[in-house]
């Protein structure tokens, strides 16, 4: 049988360059992908199950909250504040009006380079989120929308792979089974821990990989610090989280 | 307190009310002045409470002149004292009756409008420009009100025509804008009151203490003319078009305001000033005008992004009758930046803040002013009072001031918090009155853990004031909320989430 090592015709030697061509476009396209500015997520643990090790500037981000107080508002933060560093802008986009400033603070992030939004509707959040994804002085936009259109959703993919900026959105859960253009999308849901905070986040989504990945986290409650559970601090193992609990 | 260069050292320029109350005076050597902040705050507060800035008098000067052209608005003559370091603000106020009602009623329009400017005047109206400054200095209650309390140092004094003379009696010799030697000389001859110099004789006077005194008497009596020397009045850019036939077309009105914002961007690129504010008056026939106002984050005489930001205004405005004129006028401007010619990141920069003022420019034309925030950490306990915000379109700093570090774990506090807190139906505690389970959106949440309490209270001084113990609990399936009881009554509530 002839192979490509040993042709037999001059067809068939056309056949391989023209294949080996494809196949060197394609490499180039994907190394392109490769290539494109990463975001750290803000988490060592989490960036290494996510091709290059975080997310892809001017891509969108979904993190799906399972439940209230699940603890997605602060990945979702520790990302933004990735992605802004130390000049970078931050639009966060408080429809609700619950963002609270001071707990950002505590997480790093840098008032000075924030600028909140308070839209009275829907139709104006969704609008602020468009202008602000399509601004290049803009290192990225949190915010939590409830529903998406697939049109709008697919102008905000397309206005963050223009400017460069980072779309960060933090959904109910039940959004996970409606339409994205999100690159990465993840689903996260607390769970009972003896030490500090733990999180189980899947990944169930993202474009350059195909399967799903799952990790469980741990926040160290004194630090800050995210890691994989298990590899906590042993100050966080002794601290005390009995029923009676310790006084503040 | 600010510190200026004294012959030895430093002494201090400026203090605020609190120093004072120490103790502390202008004059004093600086060393001296810490030493008496010191004494009066325990130690463990010291280094947080003392803010010591030089003194910068050119600062001081252009801020001034900068707030005399915003007194333009009360009156048409406006000067500035002429001094090393003016202190005072001249407004000629003859004829202003007419505009604003009363004497009083501009005074006190002044005064709200400073207080708009988070700053405190002490304001004076008399015949002369020397009493009006003894009074505004010099001045500590107005003899001429109904009923005055002492102390009330910041009431607008006016007195009467052709009661100059008699309102300078009482006032100390430095309302006469004297030299200090010849001040202290008076003092050291026992008179220390205007009234009392008033009553000697006026050619022993002059051959004494010089012209200099009797030219002050006289400017401050009347009896020598004194004029204001007025600032230039900045001049406003406006555009205006009347109309033949009132006009009802919403694309020829567009149109015609394209025309203005064209005139308006180039008569501002002639003077090499940008827009920070503009005003558009609609002039509607046999209808209350309508007004629209426009915002910018940085000057710009840009024609296409001023009517853009016309345009997104003009979508939301109703206006009820047909439009017979419309008026352009720009009511703040400012120098345009001076962008020289960078080269790759620091261009790029450059273009990035441009973008960035271009966005929030639009967003605040769309969502409104005030929807458009800046958020400032507070000190205060209450964690609602926690931070402010303050418009990024108010003219204040901006992305100036790098927020301080914050002291609170990063779980001390939830990153949602509930802009009035929920109570909660009944919640189950145990023997030291720690949460153990509670209903929320229609769930029940038992509690694996909790951290608690933290006694949050205000003092009684506020109107109302606060007394909570917060408890940061996880439930059984590893969510985290924080909820407090309100004392006394022992209320429950759930006013943040860790989401």
């Amino acid at each position: 049988m002839p192979g490509l090592l040993a042709p037999s015709s001059s067809s068939a030697v056309d056949a391989q360059r023209q294949t080996i061509a494809a196949l060197r476009q394609q490499l180039q396209a994907s190394s392109l992908e490769w290539e494109a500015e990463r975001v750290s997520t803000g988490c060592p643990a989490l960036d290494q199950i996510l091709p290059g090790n975080g997310f892809r500037r001017g891509s969108l981000v979904e993190w799906y909250a399972a439940d209230p107080g699940s603890g997605a508002n602060i990945l979702a933060l520790i990302a933004a504040r990735q992605a802004c560093q130390s000049t970078g802008k931050l639009i966060v986009v408080d429809r609700r009006r619950t963002f609270y400033p001071p707990a950002a603070v505590a997480w790093g992030l840098s008032l000075q380079n924030m600028i909140v939004l308070a839209p009275r509707n829907d139709r104006d959040a969704a609008w602020a989120f468009d202008q602000a994804m399509r601004c290049t002085g803009v290192s990225a936009v949190l915010a939590w929308p409830e529903q998406i259109e697939g049109t709008t959703f697919r102008r905000l993919q397309l206005a963050a792979e223009t400017s460069g900026v980072l779309g960060l959105f933090v959904r109910p859960a039940a959004a996970q089974h409606e339409p994205s253009w999100a690159e990465t999308r993840c689903c996260v849901s607390p769970r009972a821990s003896r030490a500090g905070w733990r999180l189980h986040v899947q990944v169930i989504h993202n474009r350059l990989q195909g399967h799903r990945h799952g990790i469980e986290l741990e926040i160290d409650p004194h630090t800050g610090q995210i890691g994989r559970a298990n590899h906590c601090t042993l100050a966080s193992q002794l601290a005390d989280s009995t029923p009676g609990g310790h006084a503040a | 307190m600010l510190h200026q260069p004294a012959r030895r050292g430093q002494c201090v320029a400026a203090c605020s009310t609190e120093a004072e109350r120490l103790g502390i005076v202008e004059g004093m050597p600086l060393a001296e002045a810490t030493a008496l902040a010191g004494k009066s705050r325990p130690a463990s507060t010291r280094s947080s409470q003392l803010h010591l800035e030089p003194h910068d008098p050119q600062a001081d000067r252009t801020a001034l002149q900068k707030l005399a052209q915003w007194c333009h608005q009360y009156s048409p003559t406006v000067g500035l004292e002429q001094a090393e370091q003016p202190q005072t603000i001249w407004l000629s106020a003859t004829g202003m009756e007419k505009a604003f009602g009363s004497e009083q009623e501009h005074l006190q329009q002044i005064q709200r409008g400073l207080s708009r400017l988070r700053l405190v005047g002490r304001l004076a109206l008399a015949d002369t420009i020397g009493a009006a400054w003894g009074l505004a200095h010099c001045g500590e209650k107005d003899p001429w009100a109904e009923s005055f309390r002492p102390g009330e140092w910041d009431r607008p004094i006016v007195v009467p025509g052709g009661q100059t003379r008699q309102a300078l009696q009482p006032l100390p010799l430095s309302a006469l804008r004297l030299p200090l030697d010849i001040v202290e000389m008076f003092l050291h001859l026992g008179i220390y009151h205007v009234g009392a110099l008033l009553a000697l004789p006026r050619t022993e006077l002059e051959a004494r203490f010089g012209p200099l005194l009797i030219k002050r008497i006289d400017q401050a009596c009347g009896d020598r003319a004194e004029v204001i020397e007025p600032i230039p009045t900045p001049q406003e850019v406006t555009a205006e078009r009347l109309f033949e036939y009132p006009l009802t077309q919403s694309d020829v009105i567009r149109g015609s305001l394209e025309q203005l914002v064209q005139q308006v961007a180039a008569a501002l690129e002639a003077r090499g000033d940008g827009a920070l504010e503009i005003t558009c008056r609609f002039g509607c026939y046999r209808a209350k005008d309508e007004a629209l106002r426009i915002g910018l984050f940085q000057p710009t005489a840009e024609a296409r992004h001023l009517q853009e930001l016309f345009d997104l205004h003009l979508e939301r405005l109703r206006l009820v009758g047909a439009v017979e004129s419309i008026k352009l006028q720009v009511t703040r401007q400012a120098p345009l930046p001076w962008q020289q010619q960078q080269l790759f990141q620091q261009e790029a920069s450059l273009t990035e803040m441009s973008q960035l003022a271009t966005l929030v420019d639009r967003l605040a034309s769309r969502l409104g002013r005030h929807a458009v925030m800046q958020c400032h950490l507070q000190s205060d306990p209450q964690p609602e009072q926690a931070y402010r915000e303050e418009p990024l379109l108010s003219g204040g700093k901006r992305f100036s001031k790098q927020s301080r570090p914050s002291q609170q774990a990063p779980l001390a506090r939830p990153l949602q918090l509930l802009r009035q807190p929920v109570r909660l139906g009944d919640v189950a505690t145990t023997a030291t009155a720690a949460p153990q389970g509670f209903h929320y959106q229609g769930c029940e949440y038992r509690v694996a853990r909790h951290w608690g309490p933290e006694r949050i209270q205000t003092g009684w001084w506020r109107r109302r004031s606060i007394e909570r113990d917060y408890y940061q609990v996880e439930t059984e399936t590893g969510q985290r909320f924080w909820l407090f009881q309100q004392l006394p009554r022992g209320t429950w509530f759930l006013h943040g989430t860790f989401a």
